[in-house]
Parts: structure tokens; C-alpha cells; sequence
């Protein structure tokens, strides 16, 4: 990581915590560089909201460290660490005005009303909630709810930020509208954040870096852009949305790179990420990197009978069966049809064809 | 044709139960303003003189002093009592929390009269005489159940997040309770003082049992009056009460609507 | 337990400990034997009080009839109560809730023994009742319905009532109106909607209400007090006499002991009902 140098705003060392037989969290270590912010992302149950709550102070973890700007808070009670959270549920105080939510944790400091009041103004200008100060929780949409929330956090101005699935309760439209915003904020304010979701989109909306969670471990920790390029195992392709993970086995022949199937038949390919030859492996295959093609034709490396076509828009879904697995092919309307029952050919783009390890 | 038979019946039905449930209130009523020492439909004649008599009664002022004293001390200690119980049945999981669930409950299951009797036994040996002690004592633990039930719905309603929110906000334990649990337990505590005082204010069947010569409550001096006179003392009493009630009721609806304080009960 | 909550329980356990305490002396004290003429007692412990109890007819008559009386009662208010709870429920009119809750609530409040006087007065040889009846003309003598069953049993129903429709009538409120309308919708008729649908998802909280009204029953002791007129006796009355007529502690005590046996095993009895109505309706409900 480039940012390494400098001390990061958040580390983890070796986390891990276990409910009985259940392993929540197992050995977490991660960097979160000053200023930036980073998705948990995974399925419910990944263990992404234990390891959010073990950094707020909630859980105490079994092992492992926790540091904030270089000092170590593992033992630190939730209430003397330099963390705020944005509940998933919001958790704003049911009995209290918006200002006085907002105030709410900057009542332990030694500040004047004025300097108070000046402070709680400024920060829900900054949500834009200046004018529902004196509203009531219950009176507030879902949407202002969070503005609240997240203003209630800014206003002590935590080290790190923590967002539990900050726009799970939102409809569609409203939660892309803030995701935005944060990820304005987040810029505007340069303070570090930590951001819970399961939502792919999110977290590419939102995200410098992405952690992808599975059963308590980090399956890979990557920007955006690596992650969607170049996932490092089934699970996160799958995430990813990739659904063709065709299983076989790398094989070397003559200095080239293979990808033998299942079938038996082999797939050259360019690079293979430093696998042995007779390893295991998936080849992961975006259904928009794939092009259905005469099976007659040169290119062919698949073939198989088109089971099924579905018009997404301006492109068309096909389903191909090629007797030992199941492939996906999206490609433009426009390109030549092809009829369900049909005997095709499939062209792999080399350039996006992916070896994971089984 | 059938659909109006049935609304009709409905409302026969409604207006019956209606009728059954507010007739013994309304004539006790009517008869504490009547003349007569007896009663009679229509009075001849209305008149307040019977509630002159019953605040020149002694005994019955000295049964509303008791009472209130009861009444004044239980609620609070009850509600005191309770709320830890709540804290900790509901924000902590420990082995055998549906026993001690049950538990805390039973003296509501127990018939009154064998609570008062086991009361009784236990005071003799323990050579306390004094009635209101006795009778505080027996008091608090006959209604805990009732101000633990108020709380412990009440404590299902607050989202523990906001207590976390606090924490995370830099609040210790004692001051996010302070700040944040207590101020959303209003409903609980008001629903369930509101249960206690009148369970204390109405209990017969545990202090007939434990109260000594002086220390006689509102319903027992009034089952003794009813006892040995004859006259609409007991109703003018029966009447402030129901006018209290009323006045208490009015107030939830206004304050949190009678839905929400069922949920409590 | 983390020692936190054993703190925060430390007062619920102290309430406790002189509830159960008081219940261990007084099943001891109903093992000794009472001093005549003295209001005190003294061993050697035997078990006579207990048996004593099970040898005499009217103490044991006493106790069945409790039994059967708290029954029928807790019938009567099932048959009353929950119509009127699904009137309250299901009305149109958020004035006529309000109105029949506020009711309900201030007979609830106002308590027992102003109760048992309003239908002491109402039930009289002059009451209102009797008057009205002679009136009509549908009798010519009063009836007597004081110092009798039918008076503690109108007056014990108007006790139990609002404990039973408040319980059950949440439970009516959270079936979603729209699962009857939509049986209504298939073609089924009013009554076949109340009884197949309403009935068997309240059927938990009608046990539970039940449950209740039926502790509320067999604890009845201010209310034959008042109204039977010492012809009516539960078993509460009867305890009452032991210690206030014969001064004998020790008996009273162990046909307390018994009588709190008997009322718990019905009531665990109701209370396994209640557990197999809710198990069953999840089921059916999923």
C-alpha cells in the first residue's frame, strides 16, 4: 500500500472472535490508511458487524489488537474511544429534539451555550437539516433520520467514522442520492470512515478500499476497481456478480498456460495468476466478455446448446448449456440473433478470463 | 337485511355490557348525592350532606391518612425495586432467566388470603406488630409484579442502540442510563406507579390480615362500616374514588392514549 | 451470571426471599398445633392440621365448590368478555374504543370493594334491579339476589371482565383486518370468520385472559365477604374464619398450604394450555 508510510488512522492486528462453536471474527488484520474510507463488505453473518462493534468497543474481542492513530484502544471502554457510529437503525434519542440529539455529545465538553449552539448549527447546516432543529425524531422521514444520525457523529468529530449499513432502510432512489453525499462529505471533511454493507453497488459507490468478508476472514482487500478486475477467489468473483466460475484445472503445455475443463478440453489462456500445473482452479468468465459465435468458426473455445434468451434493455441474456456446466452470455441486441435450441459457439476475451484457485 | 340485524344485535350487545359495567359506579353514585339514608330511585332529594359526613368522620380520615401513608411509600419503593429487576431481565442473558422470570411474578398467582396468612406467620415470629409496617412490607411484595410488568414492556420498546449511541458518544453506563434508558422508561414508570398505587389503595384481602387497631386502610374501614351501618358513607367514598379514577384516566388518554397504556399492563 | 446483573437483581431477590420465606414459616406453622385460648401456638410438629383438613366434609366441600365456582365464572367472562373485546377491537370509530376502554379502564381502577357495594346496592330487596323487575311486573316479591350465589357471581363477573377483554383485546387489535376480510372475500360468512380465524389466532390470549380470570376467581375473598352474607363461602372466607372466628393459625395455615396446591396445579394446568395454543397457532401460522 502506498500510504503505508505514514501511521495509519485505523489498525487491526490478529482480531478474532468466537460465540461458542461459531468463529464471528477470525484473525482480522487490516490498515486503514488516514482519510479514507473503507468497506466491510459481505452476507449477512460474514462477520462485518462484530468486527465494526469490536471497533466501536461494543465486543471485546478474544484476541488481537486495535489501534487508532497509533494508540492502542483494545482495552478502551466504548465511551473513551475516538469513534462514532451511525447506528443501522439510527438509534437517535426517541425523547430528545434534533438539536438536542446533535448536542447530545457535546454536552461532556467545556463549551459555552453559544459556542454550543454555534457548533450543533454549523454541523446540521452541513446535512442540510438546519431548519428541523426543533422537530422530534418520530417527526423526521427516514431519509432526514440519517442526516441526523450521521450529524450527530460529525459534530464531536471522531477520528474514524463508523457506518453500520447506513442506507439499508432507504428506498432505492433516496439511498443513491446518499450515497453521494457521504462520499462528498467524506472528501470535504477528510475524516476516516468505515462503512458496513452488503451492497456491492454501495460499496463501489462510496469506497477508496474494499474489504470483502467471509465466515469471519478477509477473502481480499482491494480498490474498487482491483476488486471488479480481478477478484482473488470464488467467493468474492461470486460477490462480484460474476455467475460463470467453470471448474477444471491449470495445466501447463509447451510454455503456454492452460485451462483444462472438466470435459477435458483445454483453454490457452495469457496469464494465470502463478498457479502449479494440476492445481484446481475456476475460470471466472464475465457473461459481458463473452461473445456467442458460429461453432463452426476458429475462435470457438465453448460449445453448447443455447437453452433459454432474456432481453435486458438494449441487450440480450443468453443461457448456454454445454452439458457439464451452465454458461451466461450478454451481449448487445443488435449482434445477430441467436434461437433457443440452437448449437453455438462461445469466444472468451482473454484479457478478462480469470484464474481462481478452487 | 341481515347486515342490519347484525349491526343491531352489536350494538344491543355493546350497550348491555356497557350498562353492566357502569351501573354499580353510576348508582353509587346517585345514591352518595341523595337525601336519603337509604337508598332509593329516583332520590327525593339531593343533597352533599353525606360527603360533609364522611370527611367529619374520624375513622374514615384516618383510614385515607393510612392509606395514602401506604400508598406514598409502596409506589416509589416498588418502582425502585423494579427497575434494576427490568434492567436486568432485559439487557442480560443468564442461565434460568425464564424461572427467575416466573419467579418474580408469583405473587400475583397466589390467592391473596394465603399470601396474607404466610405474611401473618412470618410477622409473629419476626414479633412485628406495628400494622403499616406490615402491611408496606406486604404491599411492596404483593406489586412488585405489577411495576416489573410496566417496566419490562416498556424496556422491550427502547432500542438498545441508543444506549450504545450514547456510549459511543462518550457517556459512561451510569449517565447513558441516566440520559438515555430512563427519560424513554416515562410510560412504564407512570403506567406502572399507576398499577401499584391502586393495587395498594385497593387491597383487602393481604392487610385485613396485617393490619393492627390503628392502622385500618380505606377498604377495610369501609367493609367494616358496610358491616355495622347502614348508610351512603361507603358510596361518597366509592364515588371520590371513581371520580379519581376518571380524572386519571382522562389524563393517560391525553398524555399517552389508553392503547399504549394497556401494552404496559 | 456476570456480576453486573447479579447486583441489579439483588432487589427483586430480597422481595423474593421474604415472599417464599414467609411461605416456608407457614407451612411449618401449619404443622404445629394452636395453645387454646391463646393466640399463639406451639409444637410438636405433626402433621394433624393436615389431616385434619382432609377429614372434615364442609372444609373439603368448601374447596370443591371454590373450584367448580371459579370455573363457571371464568366461562361466564370468556362468553362475555370476548365479543365485547372484538367490538372494541374492530370498531370503525376511534371515539367508541376510547370510550369503551376508558370504561373498562375506570371499573378497573376504582376498586373491589366499591364494587362489591355498588352491586350490594343495586342486587338489594330494594335495589334497582328489583325495582325495575317489580315494575315491568314480571315478579311480585323481590328476588333474592344478595346473600346468595347469583349476587357474588354478577359481582365477582364485573370484577374479572376488564382484566380478561384488556388482555384479550390486544391480541384481536394485532390479527390485521385484512385476514378476515380476505376470508370474508373467499365466502365465508361472518361467523364462520370469528370462529375459523379471529377465535383459534387469539386462542393464546384467550387462555391467558382466562388463566387470569380464573386466579382473580379462586382468590375471591372481599366479594362473598360482602355478598354472601356469610351463606356464600370460598375457601378464602373460610380461611378467614379459621383465624378470625376459631383463632387457630396453625389450621389456617395448612388448609392455606393445601388450597395454594390446588390453585397452582389448575393454573399450571391453564398454563400448559396456553403454551399448546401458542405452539399451535405459530405452527399453523408458520
Amino acid at each position: 500500500m502506498t500510504l503505508a508510510l505514514a501511521t495509519p488512522a485505523l489498525e487491526l492486528v490478529g482480531l478474532r472472535k468466537q460465540y461458542g462453536e461459531h468463529l464471528a471474527v477470525g484473525n482480522v488484520s487490516l490498515a486503514v490508511p488516514n482519510g479514507s474510507l473503507l468497506t466491510l463488505l459481505g452476507p449477512s453473518g460474514c462477520g462485518k458487524s462484530t468486527l465494526l462493534r469490536m471497533i466501536a468497543g461494543f465486543i471485546r474481542p478474544d484476541s488481537g489488537s486495535i489501534s487508532i492513530e497509533g494508540r492502542d484502544v483494545t482495552a478502551l471502554l466504548p465511551e473513551h474511544r475516538p469513534t462514532a457510529m451511525v447506528f443501522q437503525s439510527y438509534a437517535l434519542f426517541p425523547h430528545m429534539s434534533v438539536f438536542d440529539n446533535v448536542a447530545f455529545g457535546l454536552k461532556l465538553r467545556k463549551l459555552t451555550s453559544a459556542q454550543l449552539r454555534a457548533k450543533v448549527e454549523a454541523t446540521l447546516a452541513l446535512v442540510r437539516m438546519e431548519s428541523f432543529a426543533g422537530r422530534y425524531p418520530a417527526e423526521l422521514s427516514g431519509g432526514q433520520q440519517q442526516r441526523v444520525a450521521l450529524a450527530r457523529c460529525l459534530v464531536i468529530e471522531p477520528q474514524i467514522l463508523l457506518l453500520d449499513e447506513p442506507f439499508g432502510a432507504l428506498d432505492r432512489h433516496l439511498r443513491e442520492e446518499m450515497q453521494v453525499e457521504l462520499r462528498k462529505l467524506q472528501r470535504q471533511l477528510g475524516i476516516t470512515m468505515l462503512v458496513v454493507t452488503h451492497d456491492q453497488d454501495e460499496a463501489f459507490i462510496l469506497s477508496d478500499f474494499v474489504a470483502v468478508m467471509n465466515g469471519g476472514r478477509i477473502e481480499q482487500f482491494a480498490a474498487p476497481a482491483d476488486l471488479y478486475d480481478r477478484p482473488a477467489t470464488c467467493f468474492v468473483a461470486r460477490f462480484m456478480g460474476i455467475p460463470n466460475l467453470l471448474p477444471g484445472a491449470v495445466a501447463h503445455h509447451e510454455g503456454k498456460l492452460l485451462f483444462r475443463h472438466e470435459n477435458g478440453e483445454c483453454i490457452e489462456l495469457n496469464h494465470g495468476g502463478g498457479m502449479l500445473a494440476g492445481e484446481p482452479a475456476h475460470l471466472a468468465l464475465r457473461p459481458e466478455t463473452l461473445r456467442l459465435v458460429d461453432p463452426v468458426s476458429e475462435h470457438v473455445d465453448l460449445v453448447g446448446t443455447l437453452v433459454f434468451a432474456t432481453l435486458i434493455g438494449s441487450r440480450l441474456q443468453y443461457e448456454v448449456d454445454l452439458g457439464w456446466a451452465t454458461v451466461q452470455v450478454v451481449m448487445p441486441r443488435a449482434d445477430q440473433t441467436w434461437q433457443p435450441g440452437e448449437w453455438v459457439g462461445i469466444a472468451i476475451d482473454r484479457r478478462h478470463a480469470i484464474v481462481l484457485s478452487a | 337485511m341481515r347486515h342490519y340485524l347484525g349491526k343491531a344485535l352489536w350494538l344491543l350487545f355493546g350497550v348491555a355490557i356497557l350498562s353492566f359495567l357502569l351501573l354499580p359506579v353510576v348508582f353509587t353514585a346517585v345514591y352518595s348525592v341523595g337525601e336519603s339514608r337509604y337508598f332509593q330511585f329516583p332520590p327525593q332529594a339531593w343533597s352533599l350532606q353525606w360527603y360533609m359526613a364522611f370527611f367529619r368522620a374520624q375513622k374514615f380520615y384516618d383510614a385515607l391518612i393510612n392509606s395514602a401513608i401506604l400508598a406514598l411509600v409502596v409506589t416509589p419503593l416498588c418502582l425502585l425495586a423494579a427497575l434494576p429487576t427490568a434492567h436486568a431481565l432485559a439487557r442480560y442473558r443468564f442461565p434460568g432467566q425464564r424461572w427467575i422470570d416466573a419467579l418474580v411474578l408469583s405473587p400475583l398467582i397466589v390467592p391473596g388470603v394465603i399470601t396474607g396468612v404466610a405474611l401473618l406467620s412470618l410477622f409473629r415470629i419476626l414479633h412485628q406488630d406495628i400494622g403499616l409496617v406490615r402491611m408496606s412490607v406486604a404491599m411492596i411484595v404483593v406489586c412488585f409484579p405489577y411495576g416489573l410488568r410496566a417496566l419490562a414492556a416498556n424496556y422491550q420498546g427502547v432500542d438498545p442502540a441508543t444506549e450504545e449511541a450514547a456510549r459511543d458518544l462518550g457517556y459512561g453506563p451510569l449517565r447513558t442510563w441516566w440520559a438515555i434508558t430512563l427519560p424513554q422508561l416515562r410510560t412504564g414508570l407512570l403506567a406502572g406507579a399507576v398499577f401499584v398505587f391502586v393495587e395498594v389503595i385497593d387491597n383487602f384481602s393481604v392487610n385485613v390480615f396485617l393490619v393492627d387497631l390503628h392502622s385500618n386502610t380505606l377498604p377495610i374501614a369501609a367493609y367494616q362500616h358496610i358491616r355495622d351501618v347502614d348508610d351512603p358513607l361507603v358510596a361518597v367514598m366509592s364515588t371520590l374514588l371513581s371520580i379519581l379514577s376518571v380524572l386519571l384516566v382522562l389524563g393517560f388518554s391525553r398524555m399517552m392514549g389508553l392503547e399504549r397504556m394497556f401494552k404496559s399492563r | 451470571m456476570k456480576a453486573g446483573a447479579r447486583v441489579l437483581l439483588l432487589p427483586a431477590a430480597a422481595l423474593m426471599a421474604i415472599f417464599f420465606g414467609a411461605f416456608l414459616v407457614f407451612a411449618a406453622v401449619g404443622m404445629l398445633s394452636c395453645a387454646p385460648g391463646t393466640p399463639g401456638y406451639s409444637a410438636p410438629l405433626t402433621l394433624g392440621n393436615y389431616l385434619r383438613f382432609f377429614s372434615d366434609p364442609a372444609g373439603l366441600r368448601i374447596l370443591g365448590w371454590t373450584v367448580v365456582f371459579s370455573l363457571s365464572l371464568t366461562a361466564a367472562t370468556i362468553v362475555a368478555g370476548y365479543p365485547f373485546a372484538y367490538l372494541i377491537a374492530r370498531t370503525r370509530w376511534a371515539w367508541v374504543r376510547n370510550l369503551l376502554l376508558g370504561v373498562l379502564l375506570v371499573t378497573f381502577l376504582c376498586g373491589s370493594i366499591s364494587r362489591a357495594y355498588g352491586w350490594l346496592i343495586l342486587l338489594g330487596r330494594r335495589g334497582l334491579v328489583n325495582e325495575a323487575l317489580m315494575w315491568t311486573g314480571l315478579i311480585d316479591h323481590p328476588l333474592a339476589l344478595i346473600y346468595n350465589v347469583s349476587g357474588v357471581f354478577i359481582a365477582l363477573l364485573h370484577f374479572t371482565l376488564p382484566y380478561f377483554v384488556l388482555t384479550v383485546f390486544g391480541a384481536i387489535r394485532a390479527v390485521p383486518s385484512q385476514v378476515e376480510e380476505s376470508a370474508r372475500d373467499l365466502g365465508a360468512s361472518a361467523l364462520r370468520v370469528f370462529f375459523q380465524i379471529t377465535v383459534p389466532l387469539t386462542l393464546p390470549a384467550i387462555v391467558g385472559g382466562a388463566t387470569l380470570a380464573f386466579s382473580l376467581a379462586i382468590s375471591a375473598f372481599a366479594f362473598p365477604l360482602l355478598l354472601g352474607g356469610g351463606r356464600v363461602r370460598l375457601i378464602s372466607n373460610y380461611i378467614y374464619d379459621q383465624l378470625f372466628v376459631a383463632f387457630d393459625l396453625p389450621f389456617a395455615a395448612a388448609v392455606s398450604s393445601l388450597f395454594l396446591l390446588v390453585a397452582l396445579v389448575i393454573l399450571w394446568g391453564f398454563f400448559a394450555v396456553e403454551r399448546w395454543a401458542t405452539r399451535a397457532v405459530y405452527r399453523r401460522a408458520g
